[in-house]
């Protein structure tokens, strides 16, 4: 152990044995360091040029915490014994016979179907213009949440600020793109603004998120407007970021304060894609 | 290989493997409250070898848990570098602590972090400078309960860890 790793005592020259602290100079470049560090991703949102790439690195982690999930699922299959298998044979048998039942009515779902696609032809949208993503993870992080997708054919077609959006509607926009990931920022967070139309007034605004579980708001609501408690809100499509006409949120409150200059609108977003595994990319 | 860089190896395996527990992402209520292992784990190697966790192994760990939590570059950095000092700078005393007063300690440190984080450095919201709301802070308190209750197992079982496998 060298002198430098432990105090000596003057008197007899053994060692006392203390470690040093940190020195104040590194601790103060350290800091430095870290704050420049905020202040350039802050000023130029440095680290979305790199975070999807991180990503891909990163990526085994995600795995990694899986994988004690699929040993217990795989052990659970093992010692399934014989009596649980004629169970579940059981179960299939009366699943299949639910099915018979529903399959009859394929006839009529065939029609729908059909009718649909002249609806989805009329909207005249692509299909090749939404690319699938299956969800790797979902930020622990409540007031900046965050959603990680892997793709399998980026064929870099996906680039940043491109919508995100489950079978419900919208549910984020592509902050930083990696060769096999994506890094979404939710509708749910502070920093989302989306331009919308209101279903039945048809007045447009701008939709703030404010953190997951938590109501979003219609900034800058002017107190003669006249939007309707319940009223489903939809995509606008200005600004060109988001596709119009899909699915945000509704108002779940309006609000005349007196101190306010503005309405305070409070609209409830879609919910938390926790059981949801795909969503689409529009690359449109 | 030498015993210091197989050391730094182990402790780093047990950053990586917090890392990729605390990466899990469960339903709301349950995210809002586990722990960070990162966090418990930084306080024990800063606690139990001091000289092998310097500012360069914050920064880096910061950075690792940055990328995964999606926070601003530099945000998580920031703070494991203060922990890191702080409790290298007081060592002594609270080293020989009881692990109550240690999760004490830890309780409160979390409940401050947790506030830091709450800080709206965006700006997104024009009122106020931080994100936090009542529903927030209850549930930062029982962050920070969980953090201090599983102090002591985290504790025990890098204190074996360290016993069985790091050897100075």
């Amino acid at each position: 152990m060298s002198e430098g790793d432990h105090k000596v005592s003057k008197i007899s020259s053994e060692a006392i044995f203390a470690e040093r602290p940190i020195s104040s100079s590194k601790f103060l470049v350290s800091l430095i360091l870290c704050l420049s560090l905020i202040m350039v991703d802050l000023k130029f949102d440095t680290s979305n040029a790199f975070r999807g790439y991180l990503q891909d690195i990163f990526s085994p982690f995600y795995n990694l915490a899986e994988v004690p999930l699929v040993l217990i699922e795989s052990f659970s299959g093992f010692v399934t014994s014989k009596q649980e298998l004629r169970e579940t044979i059981k179960e299939y048998q009366e699943d299949n016979n639910k099915l018979q039942v529903i399959n009859s009515q394929l006839v009529e779902i065939t029609r729908r179907n059909s009718e649909l696609d002249l609806v989805w032809n009329s909207a005249q949208i692509k299909k090749e213009a939404y690319l699938l993503g299956q969800k790797m993870s979902l930020s622990a992080n409540s007031l900046k949440p965050r959603m990680l997708l892997s793709i399998k054919n980026n064929n870099s077609v996906i680039k940043i600020n491109q919508a995100v959006m489950s079978s419900g509607g919208i549910m984020g926009k592509i902050t930083s793109v990696g060769r096999k990931s994506a890094e979404v920022m939710m509708v749910h967070d502070p920093r989302s603004m989306i331009p919308i139309i209101s279903s039945t007034t048809r007045i447009h605004a701008v939709l703030q998120g404010k953190g997951l579980e938590r109501f979003g708001k219609l900034i800058n609501i002017k107190k003669t407007a006249k939007l309707k408690e319940g009223e489903d809100l939809y995509s606008s499509g200005l600004g060109g970021v988001f596709p119009p006409n899909f699915f945000v949120g509704k108002i779940i409150s309006i609000q005349d304060n007196v101190d306010d200059e503005f309405l305070e609108v409070r609209v409830e977003f879609l919910g938390i894609p926790e059981e949801q595994d795909f969503f689409l990319i529009f690359t449109g | 290989m030498s015993t210091s860089l197989r050391n730094n190896l182990l402790i780093s395996f047990s950053f990586l493997l917090c890392i990729s527990i605390d990466s899990l992402s469960f339903f709301f209520q349950l995210n809002e409250i586990k722990p960070s292992l990162v966090l418990l784990t930084l306080i024990y190697w800063n606690l139990a070898l001091p000289e092998k966790i310097g500012i360069g192994f914050s920064i880096v760990v910061g950075l690792f848990y940055d990328i995964l939590q999606g926070a601003l570059m530099g945000l998580y950095p920031f703070i494991f570098v203060i922990i890191s000092y702080l409790f290298q700078r007081f060592f002594y005393q609270i080293r020989p602590m009881r692990l109550l007063q240690q999760s004490i300690i830890i309780f409160f440190l979390t409940l401050v972090v947790k506030f830091f984080l709450s800080i709206d450095f965006n700006n997104s919201e024009t009122e106020s400078i931080s994100l936090m709301d009542l529903n927030y802070f209850s549930l930062s308190l029982i962050n920070a309960f969980t953090h201090s209750i599983v102090w002591p197992v985290v504790f025990f079982g890098l204190r074996f860890y360290r016993r069985k496998w790091i050897k100075i």
